[in-house]
């Protein structure tokens, strides 16, 4: 081999390497400048306050998000009662029952569903739910919640207990188990730590909706007292503070999101944190 | 002896694919039968019929009969849940649940069906563990996982788990072919002992295994039974052209 071609290998290796850092770069930056700026603006407004009380009118200090928190809180959990059970006794059916069109069929539909934008899941909603109750309320904020986790819970599920060795369930079987005993004790419980990480995935991602609950919760500026109310949740009170024209609502909008974001990276680390353990 | 089961014209389809045709034999109570033939003759899908394995594969077929103790497990008024009860099923690659302990490994047909009985499960485990000749490799450490145990131990762990829920037949699909030859020649030494209790059907590759364990041996090629018989004799003196060649090696 002569020397020239082995020099110039080397260089050409070293240029892709820094080509590759570079955009390994590029694409942390944004997320750095995101998470930077939120938390120079929102850490001002953090403070006990925050937590424990509705907005004040513009001017008066002590003005908090509880409300929005709450809301939120209560309407994702709402939503996951639905949408959880609904995903993955789905998957279950996918994997372990369905065989032939239907499965097809329905697998596809997941597919649509997670692709449609998340207005229009609003939209359906408020087809559903708030034209025919005449009024704006938790639960409709709730059921477009729930619609928009029921095909993510149910595909990343499916993809969970196909991974779980045909030889488990034969071995349950061959041992006088019924099916749905297989399936739940079995099947289920070895993709456990898996399914909870797309559980929280799920979660995180319908956390930060803002869109479909403009049709159907449509927010609140104090405490809601019944589920057929309308009802604040964060990502709401984040866009209505934000596009205020007052300051302090500004900053409250800031640590808004920045909780919001707080929130959504500690469902992300919780969910690597469990998808690692399954390995080790 | 009585006949425990009678395979009778038994036919399975895959789809399009004739895997077993039109077999009939007899298998004795207390007696270890090894079906034996090339890969892909459908030595493993008559196994797999015999604890109807096969209804989960939507393209199966299973036609014909098989009597044990004198009825028809594929009948319309039998539970498939109920026949694996009595037919156990020990598979090939050792396959212990991975999220439970030795000691819930040895119980799990309990287990997973809802039904363990605290004072009868310590017995159950002891005495399934000491029948497999586990019991002193394991009794310390009964908590740990399953899958600390060598591929060896795993697959008498197999057997355990497959003798406690107390089967009359127990299948056995190349059990040892995952296995070093001193945990073969331990699976093969339980073999023998469990004959005793257990009516056994054993699946082999290895023709010295077959001649070692079975009283009797059933020789399949190409999804066709060619011949049935005492083992002895299929070893030295078959009546068929096909049996010879493959047992002295020279196909297969």
């Amino acid at each position: 081999m002569n020397l020239r071609s082995l020099t110039l290998r080397k260089g050409t290796n070293y240029g892709a390497i820094l080509l590759m850092a570079a955009c390994t770069l590029l694409v942390l930056l944004p997320l750095g400048i995101i998470f930077f700026h939120i938390v120079k603006m929102g850490i001002k407004s953090i403070n006990l306050s925050f937590f424990i009380h509705i907005p004040q009118p513009t001017g008066e200090p002590g003005g908090g998000m509880a409300n929005g928190i709450a809301g939120s809180a209560l309407m994702i959990g709402m939503a996951s009662l639905l949408g959880i059970p609904v995903g993955i006794f789905g998957a279950i059916y996918l994997t372990e029952y369905g065989t032939g069109r239907l499965a097809t069929v329905i697998r596809f539909c997941a597919d649509v569903l997670t692709g449609i934008p998340s207005i229009i899941t609003g939209m359906v909603a408020y087809a559903l739910f708030v034209v025919p109750m005449h009024g704006f309320s938790a639960l409709a904020g709730s059921f477009s919640l729930a619609l928009i986790m029921i095909p993510i819970v149910l595909r990343t599920t499916e993809e969970q207990l196909k991974m779980v060795p045909d030889s488990l369930r034969e071995a349950s079987l061959a041992l006088g188990v019924p099916m749905w005993r297989t399936c739940l004790k079995v099947t289920l419980r070895s993709a456990l730590t898996g399914v909870i990480t797309g559980i929280l995935l799920a979660t995180a991602r319908v956390a930060g909706e803002t869109a479909p609950l403009l049709f159907t919760a449509l927010g609140n500026q104090f405490w809601s007292r019944k589920l057929t109310e309308p009802m604040a949740a964060l990502p709401l009170q984040i866009f209505n503070f934000a596009i205020s024209p007052y300051e302090d609502w500004h900053l409250l909008a800031w640590s808004g999101a920045l909780v919001l974001v707080v929130l959504m990276f500690g469902l992300s680390l919780s969910a690597r944190w469990l998808g690692r353990n399954k390995h080790s | 002896m009585n006949t425990k089961l009678y395979i009778e014209n038994l036919n399975i389809h895959f789809g399009a694919n004739h895997a077993v045709k039109d077999t009939t034999m007899e298998i004795a109570e207390n007696s270890v039968t090894a079906i034996i033939g090339p890969s892909g003759c459908g030595k493993s899908t008559v196994l797999r019929s015999i604890n109807r394995m096969h209804d989960l594969t939507p393209s199966a077929r299973v036609t014909g009969r098989i009597l044990l103790d004198g009825t028809d497990i594929y009948d319309r008024s039998q539970d498939p849940v109920a026949i694996r009860r009595r037919v156990g099923m020990v598979f090939q690659k050792p396959n212990p649940f991975p999220a439970m302990s030795i000691y819930d490994n040895v119980i799990a047909g309990y287990k997973l069906n809802n039904q363990v009985n605290r004072s009868e499960v310590e017995e159950i485990v002891e005495s399934s563990l000491q029948r497999v000749a586990l019991w002193d490799e394991v009794k310390d450490r009964l908590r740990r996982s399953a899958m600390e145990l060598s591929g060896g131990q795993q697959q008498r762990l197999c057997i355990a788990r497959t003798i406690a829920v107390k089967p009359e037949v127990i299948l056995m699909d190349e059990p040892c072919s995952a296995l070093d030859p001193i945990s073969t020649l331990k699976i093969e030494e339980l073999i023998e002992e469990l004959k005793a209790k257990y009516t056994i059907i054993i699946v082999t590759h290895n023709m010295q295994q077959a001649a070692r364990v079975s009283d009797v041996t059933a020789f399949f090629y190409l999804g066709q039974m060619i011949e049935c018989g005492p083992t002895r004799k299929m070893f030295t003196n078959p009546e068929q052209k096909q049996t010879e060649d493959y047992i002295t090696g020279r196909f297969g």
